[in-house]
């Protein structure tokens, strides 16, 4: 158990050599990979946490958009609703409007018709009446028509005699006018002789105060509207007779008759007219 | 017996002996620095390692691992040194699996060389750490009359450690070279097997002891300033 010396000098030599060789050959190149290797790894996780930043970033901002974008869609929605509703107001009152125009339109043709009607009526049955009643009189009593309408008609200026005593006279000045006949039928001489006469009987009468005329201007005219009928005018009266009283009457009854009518119709249409609104326009 | 393969001699020219102890010390060299520049030719920085460079990269940085538990400091400085220590007597060591392989750790010419180095070396690192003065004065301290103490507890530990080493191995292998004459079968394999163990853990002790005794010579400002 002794120390060789050279073998010790040669085994620290031995140990010296592998010192340094295994820091050229194993310590210096295994700490630079790992060294290297682990600055790979932190880049890479610099790398992809760099990465998710960005990509949260980026879904961040889509996000946003999207937001918006809901944002303004709701907004276009909002004003489309809005003018929807708008336009279908004013749809509706224009609708209204033109059903309204052509409500009165049709009723003013409705009224115009009746007046038309009415007064064809009227025209028509006037003469029907004065035929029918001239020849009834011809057949029956061998008698003129418009010689009894006269007859009538001068009774009556008689008969104002009573009614004039008690009316009060309106007109106390004397009236250089002519007294104006309206007929409906032609009057022969005779007949104007007559008619005249028994005016003046009748002026006289009432001007027996004393400033009564000594003649009586009286003047003729033919007027078909009479229908069928004569008549006079002087000191503020009428005097006539004509079928003019008993058609206006008859007239007032067709019109009652027929307005009745139209209310009827009238509610039906407005029941339909609602009917439709209600179909086409609910709420 | 031969108790030392220092014995063995198989070429002699004047003072120059090349005996067992040095030849399978060079095998030992060779098969490290062999095996390691073989490895390292061509490491992998990339995604995928070999195995080799798997095993190398672990085994270099538990022994930094190590040293930095025992100095408490960054162990780059030390790894060279510290980490050459444990696998050139791990290395010795664990070739005495293969039969006529005498480990030249149990001679007692190696373990005083590396003790012998580790000697030299403490010093350096304390010198070049806190500086001649303040490290020769540490061995003043606590009083004046601790120098000798201190030099002889220098030289004693110097000397432990190299018998430590040489005594472990050189007794496992007696062991084993008595038992084979006793018991031939079996006992003398699991004594083998010890002696791998015992193998290592000595290698494991001589570099933390050597770690341990640079630490102590470096001041503990100066470990916290390697940091």
């Amino acid at each position: 158990m002794q120390i060789d010396w050279f073998t010790l000098f040669a085994q620290i030599v031995n140990f010296l050599i592998v010192v340094v060789l295994l820091r050229r050959f194993l310590y210096k190149p295994i700490l630079q990979a790992m060294a290297e290797r682990e600055a790979k790894i932190a880049a890479q996780f610099e790398e992809a946490e760099a990465k998710t930043r960005e990509a949260e970033e980026e879904a961040e901002r889509y996000r946003a958009q999207r937001a918006e974008l809901d944002e303004e869609i709701d907004a276009l929605m909002a004003e489309a609703t809005a003018k929807a509703a708008e336009r279908r107001k004013a749809m509706v009152a224009e609708a209204r409007e033109e059903v309204e125009s052509m409500q009165d339109r049709w009723y003013a043709a409705i009224e115009h018709e009746k007046q038309l009607f009415l007064h064809r009526i009227r025209q028509r049955l006037g003469q029907q009446v004065f035929h029918i009643a001239k020849s009834a009189l011809k057949d029956l009593a061998d008698a003129e028509l418009e010689g009894e309408i006269v007859d009538v008609f001068i009774q009556q200026l008689d008969a104002q005699e009573i009614e004039a005593s008690t009316a009060p006279a309106h007109s106390s000045e004397p009236d250089e006018t002519p007294i104006i006949v309206r007929s409906a039928f032609e009057l022969d001489a005779p007949t104007r002789q007559r008619i005249k006469q028994a005016i003046q009987s009748r002026v006289m009468h009432d001007r027996s105060d004393g400033n009564a005329p000594n003649t009586v201007e009286v003047a003729f005219e033919q007027t078909p509207d009479l229908i069928c009928g004569i008549e006079t005018q002087f000191e503020n009266r009428r005097i006539a007779w004509n079928l003019n009283d008993y058609l206006t009457r008859f007239e007032e009854e067709l019109s009652t008759a027929l307005t009745t009518e139209l209310h009827v119709e009238e509610r039906a249409h407005l029941y339909e007219q609602e009917a439709a609104a209600n179909g086409i326009l609910p709420g | 017996m031969q108790i030392s393969p220092d014995e063995t001699i198989y070429w002699q020219s004047g003072f120059i002996v090349i005996n067992a102890t040095l030849v399978f010390t060079w095998v030992a060299m060779i098969l490290l620095i062999g095996g390691s520049w073989l490895i390292t030719r061509n490491l992998s920085t990339g995604r995928s390692i070999t195995v080799r460079q798997s095993m190398l990269e672990s085994i270099v940085s538990m022994i930094q691992r190590q040293i930095e538990e025992v100095m408490l400091s960054n162990a780059r400085p030390f790894l060279a040194f510290i980490g050459s220590l444990f696998l050139f007597i791990a290395t010795l060591n664990l070739l005495s699996i293969f039969p006529g392989y005498r480990s030249p750790t149990g001679s007692l010419s190696t373990t005083s060389a590396l003790a012998v180095c580790v000697f030299v070396v403490v010093p350096i690192y304390g010198i070049r750490a806190q500086g001649v003065g303040q490290y020769l004065r540490q061995y003043l301290q606590p009083t004046f009359f601790m120098l000798p103490f201190n030099i002889f507890g220098e030289l004693s530990r110097t000397l432990a450690m190299a018998v430590r080493l040489f005594g472990n191995i050189m007794s496992g292998e007696m062991i084993i070279a008595i038992l084979l004459t006793l018991v031939p079968l079996f006992f003398p394999v699991v004594m083998q097997l010890f002696g791998l163990l015992i193998g290592m853990i000595q290698a494991y002790i001589f570099a933390v002891l050597a770690a341990v005794y640079i630490a102590s010579a470096m001041s503990d400002a100066q470990l916290s300033n390697e940091d």
